[in-house]
């Protein structure tokens, strides 16, 4: 690459693991809320462990089959779900491959041409020839009208430097 | 009504509050997984490996800054390294109020692909990206947050999909840096689990809900096609989605196009967040509603059906937990009665579908971030934490979006950026 290479690292790692820097409260609160929703978890799977322990000999949880139907009430549920899932998947891929099968190497609609500059200006309401010599210019101050228009462009460095000197201060400063 | 009634009617919102997350979770996986069988999985999955190029156009890197002044040195060193030979980086300044204006001057004169605009006044982010979109000579532009750091390799993924002449855009994989509490560790899976996952599905199925902000690439064409970005709207990035599908450009989805994210981790931060993303999306699906009745739109009615319903689903969720806490609980009369808001067996299956859910989402992301796959222990708390989270803000986001202003320009707040070690 023709650029200086930068004189400093990234200062912060990429990812920011640091559960030291909250609130010993913070951290209790965190712990005990995902103990709390272990149990919460634990609860909805109580009908399966159920069915288990029932299954292992483990007398006292028969009444939470009765409660629950027992495990014929799960194979029941399952053969609706497997049904309606198969469904709704089934549909989603058959309705992929249908379009790639169907467009497969051929763009229903054509590509535009890119749109160039003079058209931006015209459709900004500013003068092409401006428009890209700005375009070309590395610091740029821009005015705009309250209904979002651009209303004036000052050039405050004009070309990039491409040499790769030392930084040197800015010229110019707000 | 009859107690007949009353518990037909109670069964039914169940049933609906139940079944459509649980169903449309096994859509979303169907969905990913052919999306990785067919697309994703041919390329591999290394990143700093992608396809060789024969041109390279230039690409501008668009950032969009408001007081980033603490971020910037870490974001342009980042866009300094980027794998591709030309390429510009322009830094908008939105009227920032710290030492952002001053540090992008300095910047300038150090990195010769920098270019700086600033913005006499804040003006949100819809325009800065409308400002420099004008203010560049290339056809594609990448746009990045000003505190988000860019993987070397990302403009030649998100290049290759331009090779299609009616791809308008191109949505990459945000990745969560902010890992130090248990909020900023359920983004990190959330990222994968929902919100990738969600990518790859609608990208099965054709037609996109949003792009990430965050990181997308477009089209210059396209977007001057439709106009810019809007500068009323508070999710520019969902706006300009719709926008460009409306007018039938094609929006990809690259997993491997990899950028690196602050994300909030304290409630407040994450409430006002989510809120935004509410309300912008709400303000998006009215202002498109006549997409609907259009038969050459028929391909977004799907997403949009989705999305409303998802709306709906909530408002049944809110009424569900109310009727239960004070009929059930409370024993208060209540119009209809709600059993059980943890119902037998299915209780079994949705926790079972949550973490499979979690699971293939992670597997799917593994390759692009190493130690994702850690996280899957606090991911337990994902499924009913951000549940109630996407039932609340959308019930205080839709009527604040129907209410809103039109034309009321979207413009900048201090997000929370999560918890970060001091500068040095």
């Amino acid at each position: 690459m023709d650029q200086p290479r930068p004189r400093h690292k990234a200062r912060k790692p990429l990812i920011i693991e640091r559960p030291d820097l909250q609130t010993p409260p913070q951290r209790v609160m965190s712990g005990m809320l995902t103990a709390a929703f272990w149990v919460v978890w634990i609860y909805l799977w109580l009908p399966l462990i159920a069915v288990l322990g029932w299954a292992f000999g483990v007398s006292r949880f028969y009444e939470e089959m009765i409660a629950f139907d027992g495990y014929e009430a799960l194979l029941e549920l399952l053969d609706v779900y497997l049904k309606v899932v198969a469904l709704l998947a089934g549909s989603l891929i058959a309705w992929a491959i249908y379009n790639w099968v169907r467009f497969r190497g051929e763009d229903r609609r054509k590509g535009r041409t890119p749109v160039t500059t003079a058209e931006i200006a015209e459709y900004a309401g500013l003068d092409a020839a401006q428009l890209e010599q700005w375009q070309s210019a590395q610091v740029l101050r821009v005015e705009h009208h309250d209904d979002g228009r651009i209303a004036g462009v000052s050039v405050l460095s004009p070309q990039p430097r491409r040499s790769s000197g030392r930084p040197t201060e800015p010229a110019l400063q707000h | 009504m009859t107690p007949d009634h009353s518990e037909l009617v109670g069964s039914v919102l169940a049933g609906f509050a139940f079944y459509y997350p649980l169903f449309m979770s096994y859509l979303w996986m169907a969905g990913a997984l052919f999306y990785w069988f067919r697309f994703e999985r041919r390329q591999g999955s290394r990143v700093d490996a992608p396809p060789p190029r024969a041109t390279h156009p230039l690409v501008a890197v668009l950032v969009p800054c408001h007081n980033e002044e603490d971020n910037l040195l870490d974001t342009m060193t980042f866009l300094s390294k980027l794998d591709y030979p030309n390429y510009e980086i322009i830094a908008i300044n939105d009227g920032s109020t710290d030492g952002t204006a001053a540090l992008l001057d300095r910047m300038a004169s150090r990195y010769p692909r920098l270019r700086v605009v600033h913005l006499a006044r804040n003006q949100g982010k819809a325009m800065a990206l409308n400002t420099a979109a004008k203010l560049t000579r290339a056809e594609f532009l990448v746009c990045i947050d000003g505190d988000a750091l860019l993987d070397p390799h990302a403009i030649h993924w998100l290049l290759q999909h331009f090779e299609w002449p009616r791809v308008g855009a191109v949505t990459g994989n945000p990745r969560v840096r902010t890992r130090s509490t248990l909020l900023g560790r359920l983004q990190v899976g959330e990222f994968s689990s929902t919100i990738g996952m969600i990518k790859r599905a609608q990208r099965t199925y054709g037609r996109v809900f949003t792009v990430s902000g965050v990181i997308s690439a477009f089209r210059r064409t396209a977007v001057h096609d439709v106009g810019y970005w809007s500068n009323d709207i508070l999710t520019e990035d969902v706006d300009m989605s719709w926008k460009l599908q409306a007018r039938h450009w094609d929006i990809r989805f690259e997993p491997k196009a990899l950028c690196w994210i602050l994300m909030p981790e304290t409630f407040k931060g994450l409430w006002r967040q989510r809120l935004r993303w509410a309300e912008g999306g709400t303000q998006v699906l009215l202002k498109q509603a006549g997409l609907m009745g259009a038969w050459r739109h028929r391909r977004m009615w799907p997403v949009y059906i989705e999305y409303m319903t998802s709306v709906v689903w909530a408002y049944t969720m809110a009424t569900l937990m109310l009727f239960w806490l004070l009929g059930t609980v409370l024993g208060l009369p209540v119009p209809f009665t709600v059993r059980t808001i943890l119902p037998e067996w299915t209780g079994v299956i949705v926790g079972t579908t949550c973490l499979l859910q979690i699971g293939i989402g992670m597997l799917l992301d593994r390759g692009y971030d190493r130690r994702l796959a850690r996280h899957f222990f606090w991911m337990i708390w994902y499924p009913l934490g951000f549940w109630m989270l996407t039932v609340f803000t959308t019930i205080v986001a839709f009527p604040k979006a129907l209410l809103r202003n039109r034309g009321k320009r979207a413009t900048w707040t201090s997000p929370d950026r999560g918890i970060k070690p001091a500068s040095r």
